[in-house]
């Protein structure tokens, strides 16, 4: 059984009787005056209006972001430094470059490459002091996926090992700044993400298992149950209320718990 | 378009972007607060919008406002509040939002999660016109930088392109007499293209000019003084090598707003001359705009990424670009909100007349000529669909192949529709006019990329849209909108009226003089191109080759003709005909017409009113002619007309229809008409001659006393004041009751006069006098006209007389007009006429011989014209002998008579001494 949802490879747990499918018409659908309909529909786009099932607050926050594509992703396909969204690099090195065959992509046809020295980029992705994730594919042999947080935590291949080395990929809360390569060091990498969140732990393993170039934020891969046709859909989502409750776990804690609405409509 | 860098590139090109705008506006202090911060870190702003078309001046914008949050306002009159005391309240009141006050408007533009600060761009800088606070969205809405220039207004004339060389670094003046002049002011005589100089005020005192034109120097350097200014020749002037395009802008510029307040950016020389033309009093920006117009090109204020700073452009539009600077992919795109063509903009047959610069005609100004071009398969499917443009004389469209460029040009732009499309994108502050955009296919409107040229843009930041809504026509630049005013407008023409009507005074004058004191003054005029609400001056003079000014200018009309009147026609008059047409409300004038000279038209015999003796003096003596019915006869003065003096129309007067009725109606007032002065001669040359004015009337006494009439004749010298006291003949009527009876008085005018004025009056006394009067004349006479000469002379002396010699009389009887002199024995007649000579000669009783005789011989002048009897001695002896004379002789005034006599006595023969024998007698008998 596949998951009801999944954005991005990440399971969002919806709750019961939603996820409704709604559709926006382009164009005109009349009846002509002998009653006739007469149609001239250019496009039908869908929608779908989700609750999640009630998270803790952080978990809320989390589906939230991701759901309105908060954040910076670079495919490098279209072979330069700026994020999706258009985010300048503050940093190029001189041997960066964008290489296409050897080993190959990740995703796509185009990789970065750093060689020798001066061989990483800057950027300054995120505020200063708050936390952020960032997510890359580099080679070692294979293409690897290495997702980290400014929290400390790491994992390799959805693996968490926290102590394992990543001089390729900084993340610098006290300027937001993101580094990507090692000066003097070679590296080649390919579908570089940063979040402006901390992702919660049971993410990194699905963004690994997605094993999909990610798409240009805003925009989410929509798949699952939900999307009846079982293919994956390009999606822009929209965020609706953030309903707190409080629950109790039963153990005499009580714990706030958040409830998020939200829409998904097709690009 | 604005330069868009690699880091905008990515933005506009990314999957999510903010952007930012905001205004920032000066405070009291000029101090430019942003109004998204500065009321204590509050953004104020609403929304905001800004955007312009092709055919507006410039960025027309407006702000919403957050009125109030708590204490905190923006209302200009809300003096408490912190942001109109600079957030200090040691400050004085001064509203931070203010009209006229320097704004601008900023724009910022990130990527979606990009945490760096803002980075703030220009998008332009202007002014505050409105401040509106009515609701709780406080609105402020202004024009961008040009405003100053559309505000200020061309408040004298100037005329550029005209003066040459290195002092010719702004517009020139026409010289106005008393005109205040500034030290660096540039000056042309009014006769520019004669002088072909111009002139420096170098230096000044009263700096107010003479009111009459100086005579301008033509040496290099050489200076005239004026009133208290002083010019100094500072080159020559051309009406044809003309001036930059960009350098008579800047000139423009500078003359009206300050030297450098404004400078021109013009990247790309336009390589255009402008020749000669007059600036008029106007918009300054419109005019501006004209000048940019006369080649095609734009003129506004845009961002010089250079020094980041708006700066007032002329620029090349590229017409003929094909480059499109920015395309716009389907998914960039919001919406398209218009798709039209619609057949009114096309143009398939263009005509452009030009002024042909290679054949001149025979008064060496260009020939006016037409080419046509036509796009016969546009014709063929939008039907016909004619226009004309018409370059004015000055125009660079001054031959056959230019013209025919620039009518291929128009009708490569017109003859095909092209769509108009309006289309929404996100916000794109880098859009400058008139950038040309490729909008790409969307499958819906068009499926085929679009590249059109931008005529207008509009952008709208607020919380709720940040977009940026493009009008998108046609082929680049202005193209249609300019050709449109081009072939709508009297495009130039006016402007370069100051070349052009030098050229244009009225032609071919010809005068009649048909109009008695006048003439009727005709002439041609063709009118330049473009000219409006022509009127015409005439100006005349007296003098020869006279220049035209105010003192001469006599009529002015909008008809080619004058009809002029008051003259005097015994001048030669000398007429000039200047046209006017009106540029901006301000007159603008020709040269003058070449000079026609003329004698104001005389009255014809035909002229005069055969009912009235025109002759005879004082005029109307008969009252024949009463213009005004309610008053005295013409030429007639009354006392009371109507009341004591009245014209009588009936068959009892004596000459033609009318007489006058004089009553007295108490018995202090007298009933009294009194003539027109009139003219009298008299001259004491003529001395002994009496001069007199000898006056006939005829009266009726019809009731009251008889000697009640009187005539009174006053006289007046050369300068028309009264000389002399008036003399008065009183005559007695009381044997004529009631029949008419021709009166008479002759009196003396005193020396000097040469006017005389006649009163008729019946005097005072009673109330009933009446007395009737008609025909009245006055006439110049001589005493000796008037009265009859008679004289007679004895002698009783006993004088004797040889053969010969001249009887002297000299015992003069009578002699009325003192004609016989008394010592000479000589008669000198005062007037012509026949006379009636007597004389009657005795000797005393002598001893005569046989046969001796003895005669009295008559000599006029000297010369024997009749003898006396002639007795003869019949026997020696003595005797008395008798001999007389009677004649009539035929004499001017001064000949002369005297009687000699003619005797053989041998010896002198003694008269007998007694008067009664002895006599000579003159008697004029009448006039000659």
């Amino acid at each position: 059984m596949t998951d009801f949802l999944k954005l991005n490879g990440i399971r969002v747990d919806v709750a019961l009787n939603t996820g409704d499918l709604d559709h926006d018409e382009l164009g005109e659908s009349h009846r002509t005056e002998d009653g006739t309909p007469l149609v001239n529909r250019r496009a039908v786009k869908r929608k779908w209006n989700f609750r999640l099932t009630p998270q803790l607050a952080a978990t809320a926050l989390a589906f939230r972001n991701l759901v309105f594509g908060f954040g910076h992703n670079w495919s490098f396909e279209s072979q330069t430094f700026f994020s999706a969204k258009g985010l300048a690099p503050t940093y190029v090195g001189a041997n960066m470059s964008f290489v296409t065959g050897g080993h190959g992509a990740k995703f796509g046809t185009y990789f970065a490459r750093g060689v020798t020295s001066d061989n990483y980029v800057n950027w300054l992705a995120f505020k200063a002091n708050t936390a952020a994730t960032a997510a890359v594919w580099y080679y070692d042999s294979t293409w690897k996926h290495l997702l980290l947080r400014t929290d400390g935590a790491k994992w390799f291949n959805g693996v968490r090992n926290d102590a394992g080395a990543s001089p390729f990929l900084v993340l610098t809360p006290s300027t937001g700044q993101l580094t990507l390569g090692e000066d003097g060091v070679d590296g080649d990498f390919d579908d570089l993400v940063l979040l402006p969140w901390l992702v919660p732990d049971d993410w990194p393993a699905q963004m690994y298992a997605f094993n999909t170039a990610f798409p240009d934020l805003p925009f989410l891969k929509a798949s699952g149950d939900e999307i009846e046709d079982g293919s994956t859909v390009d999606v822009l989502g929209k965020g609706g209320r953030l309903q707190a409750m409080v629950a109790n776990r039963g153990t005499g804690k009580k714990k706030a718990i958040q409830n998020f609405a939200f829409m998904l409509e097709e690009k | 378009m604005r330069t868009i860098t690699t880091n905008q590139g990515a933005i506009l090109d990314g999957t999510a972007r903010k952007t930012r705008a905001r205004i920032k506006v000066a405070d009291a202090g000029a101090t430019l607060r942003a109004l998204d911060s500065y009321a204590l870190g509050v953004n104020l702003i609403k929304a905001v919008r800004w955007g312009q078309g092709i055919d507006d001046p410039g960025e027309k914008w407006s702000v919403d406002l957050v009125r109030e949050v708590e204490l905190l306002s923006l209302a200009p009159l809300m003096a408490t509040s912190g942001a109109n005391r600079q957030f200090n309240i040691d400050t004085a009141y001064a509203a931070l939002l203010q009209v006229g006050r320097a704004m601008r408007i900023e724009w910022a533009l990130n990527a979606e999660d990009d945490p760096a600060i803002p980075s703030w761009n220009l998008a332009f800088s202007g002014y505050i016109d409105v401040v509106s606070w009515g609701s709780n969205t406080l609105t402020i809405s202004g024009r961008d930088d040009a405003a100053l220039l559309i505000d200020t207004y061309i408040e004298r004339e100037r005329v550029y392109a005209f003066a040459q060389g290195a002092n010719a670094d702004r517009g020139c003046y026409v010289f106005e007499p008393s005109q205040t002049y500034a030290v660096g002011d540039r000056v042309i005589p009014t006769s520019p293209n004669s002088n072909a100089h111009f002139y420096r005020v170098t230096s000044i005192t009263t700096g107010i000019a003479a009111s009459t034109e100086p005579t301008w120097p033509t040496g290099g350097g050489s200076t005239v003084t004026s009133g208290g200014v002083t010019f100094t020749e500072s080159g020559a002037t051309s009406k044809t090598t003309g001036t930059a395009l960009e350098t008579v802008i800047q000139q423009v510029l500078d003359d009206n707003l300050g030297i450098g307040t404004v400078t021109l950016w013009c990247p790309v020389s336009p390589s255009f001359a402008v020749k000669s033309f007059l600036i008029t009093k106007q918009g300054l920006f419109e005019e501006l705009r004209l000048l940019a117009d006369s080649i095609g090109w734009c003129i506004r204020y845009m961002y010089d990424s250079g020094s980041g700073t708006m700066k007032l452009k002329l620029y090349d539009p590229l017409r003929s670009s094909t480059t499109s600077l920015r395309t716009f992919a389907v998914t960039k795109v919001e919406a398209i909100r218009r798709a039209e063509i619609q057949v009114f903009d096309i143009r398939n047959v263009i005509e452009v007349i030009y002024s042909d610069s290679q054949d001149l005609d025979a008064s060496g100004f260009p020939k006016r000529k037409l080419v046509r071009v036509t796009d016969s398969a546009s014709v063929t499917k939008y039907r016909r669909r004619w226009a004309s443009v018409a370059e004015s004389s000055t125009s660079n469209i001054d031959t056959s192949t230019e013209a025919t460029n620039l009518a291929n040009a128009i009708l490569s732009d017109l003859a095909e529709p092209s769509a108009e499309l309006t289309a929404t994108v996100p916000l794109f502050p880098f859009a400058e006019l008139p950038d040309l955009y490729t909008l790409a296919a969307n499958g819906v409107h068009f499926d085929s990329n679009q590249k059109l040229a931008m005529v207008r843009y509009d952008h709208v930041h607020s919380a709720a849209e940040s977009s940026t809504t493009f009008t998108l026509r046609g082929k680049p630049a202005s193209g249609k909108t300019k050709w449109k005013q081009r072939l709508t407008d009297s495009y130039g023409a006016e402007q370069h009226q100051f070349t052009a009507l030098e050229n244009f005074a009225p032609m071919t004058i010809t005068v009649d003089s048909k109009p008695v004191g006048g003439a009727r003054i005709s002439f041609d005029w063709t009118a330049p191109r473009g000219s409006k609400e022509t009127q015409f001056e005439l100006h005349l003079s007296t003098t020869i080759a006279f220049t035209p000014s105010s003192a001469t200018l006599v009529a002015t009309g909008k008809e080619r003709f004058f009809e002029v009147g008051n003259l005097d026609p015994a001048k030669p008059h000398y007429a000039k005909v200047i046209a006017v047409t009106w540029n901006a409300g301000q007159p603008v004038r020709s040269g003058a017409s070449a000079e026609v000279s003329f004698t104001p038209g005389r009255a014809a015999a035909t002229h005069a009113n055969p009912e009235v003796y025109w002759g005879r003096r004082p005029l109307n003596g008969s009252f024949e002619t009463q213009l005004d019915p309610a008053g005295p006869p013409d030429f007639w003065t009354a006392g009371s007309w109507g009341t004591r003096e009245l014209l009588m129309t009936d068959a009892n007067g004596v000459s033609g229809r009318n007489y006058v009725k004089l009553v007295t109606t108490d018995a202090i007032t007298a009933a009294h008409i009194t003539s027109a002065i009139f003219p009298i001669a008299y001259s004491a040359d003529e001395a002994p001659v009496e001069y007199i004015q000898a006056v006939t009337f005829w009266a009726k006494r019809k009731a009251g006393s008889g000697n009640n009439l009187q005539i009174q004749i006053s006289y007046y010298d050369q300068a028309l004041e009264r000389t002399g006291s008036p003399t008065t003949t009183s005559y007695d009527l009381a044997t004529d009751v009631d029949k008419w009876k021709k009166l008479a008085g002759a009196i003396n005018p005193p020396a000097g006069a040469r006017f005389a004025q006649v009163k008729i009056l019946v005097q005072l006394g009673a109330s009933g006098r009446e007395v009737h009067i008609d025909s009245i004349e006055s006439r110049d006479a001589t005493k000796s006209d008037f009265e009859v000469s008679h004289s007679r002379a004895t002698t009783n002396a006993g004088a004797s007389y040889s053969n010969g010699a001249t009887v002297v009389f000299e015992d003069e009887v009578y002699d009325e007009l003192s004609e016989y002199a008394v010592g000479t024995g000589i008669f000198t007649a005062q007037a012509a006429g026949h006379y009636l000579v007597t004389a009657l000669v005795t000797s005393d009783e002598l001893g005569w011989d046989l046969y001796e005789f003895f005669q009295a011989v008559l000599e006029k002048n000297g010369t024997a014209v009749a003898y006396g009897t002639r007795p003869f001695a019949p026997a020696t002896d003595n005797w008395f002998l008798v001999t007389s004379l009677s004649t009539v002789v035929q004499l001017a005034a001064g000949d002369t008579l005297e009687i000699s006599l003619s005797h053989d006595f041998g010896s002198a023969v003694a008269l007998y001494a007694d008067g009664n024998a002895n006599y000579f007698t003159v008697d004029r008998i009448d006039r000659a």
